[in-house]
């Protein structure tokens, strides 16, 4: 037992703990670089199958070889710091990833100032990468974010509120959701659902016990607190979408710590009267609604974008009309909220599914690591991470498909955007570390 | 390039990308499969010693191993503690795990809350097979680990916590 130790550890100097016997058999990694390898010569196949197109930059060579290098330098880190984590989360993201960077290098030619699009959303994903890595070096146990809960819980509230500040925040398309430090624009909103996930986690952790054996009025003031600040983030920064993030998380992770269906009932009855609220005193909530209901009440206004959206899916048919073959341009931010309709064009029903299959993936691993969790930390925050993934992708992709009121968010691993990429890598990086942790034995641990 | 070769390459580029989920779909079934078939933290009926403290039993195991001896010196064991969470004004206070310890609401016990809702003698941790387990001694209000009555008992992770009644243990 010692000698097997003293051997893990020379080949282990960072500590990450021994593979149990039972999780080695099935080599994680290798059947993750398998499907990395897949998810490679799909994004080869799809980058190839375009260049029949003259819309395409120039310099696609390079950013193909790019981008292969980013797929292979994340599952070297992964083998390295994260060696015993689920093996289908990495290419499930990395597939995401290609698959929307296809699309907006397709866009190039076609959405205004597209012409850089394509080499910004390479550089975003080798951060992104960046991101992931620096994750899994920092974050060796993910129980020791415990220790920083309410400076975590203070960060993504500064965040959130970070675009009201004068000076800092910054207006674009509508929405008061953007920061601008220096020369770098970002959206603070997608790094505090991570930090905001992980506060919750751990405040609601240490009370659970007490949530659950009984309920007093003062119980409720957390939720009611949450529900106050999402009503806040739709009325001052017209941001619909972060606003029922927001709240789904907390609802959720509430209801996972009490193990009382009843906060989910009033979170959907808080839900369902703050959007009742915001419906009758909100200009731009009722214009959603209406557009959601009718959108063809003005197709050339206000209804535009959602029109053509349904026209590009109803284009695109059983298999798409093909990659470079349709006209995803016609409908506005095809590269950003919108680029599910730009996939459903050109690759069809058969395309939207497996995008919408990658995401029921990686919800079904993030539902699996919370149930092996060890500790209940690990447990509540891998439920709000997945939640956060799951409800994100739901919102972009229901607008798109007008089976919900459309809210402006980034569709994840998917949307252009910087901020939208690495939170989400940072936020798979967490998931993974928690997998790691669960498949192994840790120094100190018997098995 | 034709229309003909453009529908292959289209279909051709959709049925890569189901093959992709082909593997990943192989892939989950070999994780989940691993996971049902992966040991429990519950003890089963066989496993749990006889406890030192009900005297008339002991003689009934007259020949068992002592397991505590044999595996006392591993890390697992050692330095292990309890700590407080709740209630607020015992938070923080820590007990070492040297031997086995017993919860209850009684002052005779090594780990002593006074909660109307802690029996007097409620639960006790004691060793086995080098793991550090909890077991409920019949109490009125039941334990918990991590949210789970335990009805047989369990073996503890660093990291659990402990429901007596109205306070938190954490294991760690």
């Amino acid at each position: 037992m010692g000698r097997v130790r003293r051997a893990w550890r020379a080949v282990d100097p960072a500590g990450l703990g021994r593979i149990k016997p039972e999780i080695a058999a099935i080599h994680p990694r290798r059947v993750e670089l398998g499907l990395i390898a897949m998810v490679g010569l799909v994004f080869v196949f799809a980058l190839a199958s375009l260049s029949g197109t003259s819309t395409l930059p120039s310099t696609l060579g390079p950013f193909l070889a790019w981008m292969l290098v980013l797929l292979v330098v994340a599952h070297v880190v992964t083998r390295r710091f994260a060696p015993a984590a689920d093996p289908v989360l990495l290419p499930m993201a990395l597939f995401l990833n290609g698959i929307g960077y296809v699309m907006i290098a397709r866009l190039t030619g076609d959405v205004d100032g597209g012409s850089d699009l394509a080499g910004l959303q390479a550089i975003w994903t080798a951060v992104g990468i960046a991101a992931f890595t620096m994750t899994l070096v920092f974050v060796p146990r993910t129980r020791m974010l415990t220790r920083y809960r309410y400076l975590l819980g203070l960060v993504g509230v500064s965040l959130l509120v970070l675009p009201l500040v004068p000076g800092l925040g910054r207006s674009i398309n509508g929405a008061r959701i953007w920061a601008s430090v220096g020369p770098v624009n970002f959206q603070p909103g997608e790094f505090a659902k991570i930090a905001l996930a992980a506060f919750f986690a751990a405040y609601l952790v240490d009370s659970r016990e007490l949530l659950r054996t009984r309920i007093e009025l003062r119980d409720l003031a957390p939720i009611l607190l949450a529900w106050g600040v999402s009503l806040a983030i739709m009325t001052f920064e017209k941001d619909l979408g972060s606003s029922l993030l927001f709240f789904a998380l907390f609802v959720v992770v509430l209801w996972i710590a009490s193990e009382r269906a009843v906060f989910l009932a009033i979170g959907s009855a808080l839900f369902a009267g703050g959007a009742l609220m915001a419906w009758s005193t909100f200009a731009h909530v009722q214009q959603r609604v209406d557009i959601w209901l009718d959108p063809w009440a003005d197709p050339r206004g206000a209804g535009f974008q959602i029109v053509e959206a349904s026209f590009a899916l109803a284009d695109g048919g059983l298999t798409g009309t093909g990659l470079g073959r349709g006209e995803p341009g016609r409908v506005p931010f095809a590269e950003s909220d919108f680029i599910f309709a730009a996939i459903g064009e050109e690759l069809g029903l058969a395309g939207s599914v497996a995008v919408l299959m990658s995401f029921l993936v990686l919800i079904g691993s993030g539902l699996r690591i919370a149930l092996r969790a060890r500790g209940g930390f690990e447990k509540l925050f891998a439920v709000g991470l997945t939640t956060l993934l799951g409800v994100q992708a739901f919102v972009i992709m229901g607008g798109v498909l007008r089976v919900v009121p459309l809210t402006g968010i980034t569709l994840p691993f998917v949307s252009y955007g910087g901020s939208s990429l690495v939170s989400n890598y940072v936020l798979l990086a967490l998931l993974m570390r928690m997998s790691h942790e669960q498949r192994t034995v840790a120094p100190g641990d018997r098995p | 390039m034709t229309d003909q070769l453009l529908l292959v390459s289209r279909i051709a580029f959709l049925v890569l990308v189901y093959l992709v989920f082909v593997r990943v779909a192989r892939a989950v079934m070999v994780e989940v499969r691993a996971e049902t078939s992966g040991g429990s933290d519950r003890l089963s009926p066989a496993e749990v010693p006889v406890a030192k403290n009900v005297g008339s039993r002991s003689a009934t195991a007259p020949n068992r191993p002592s397991s505590t001896s044999a595996h006392s010196s591993t890390s697992t064991i050692t330095g292990r503690r309890l700590t407080v969470r709740t209630p607020a004004h015992l938070a923080g206070s820590s007990f070492a795990l040297d031997a086995e310890v017993t919860i209850g609401r009684a002052p005779g016990c090594a780990v002593s809350i006074d909660n109307a809702k802690i029996s007097k003698l409620h639960a006790r941790v004691f060793e086995s097979d080098g793991r550090w387990v909890i077991a409920d001694l019949g109490s009125t209000n039941g334990t918990t680990v991590n949210g789970e009555l335990c009805g047989t008992p369990v073996r503890l992770n660093p990291g659990d916590l402990i429901g007596i009644g109205e306070a938190v243990l954490e294991f760690e």
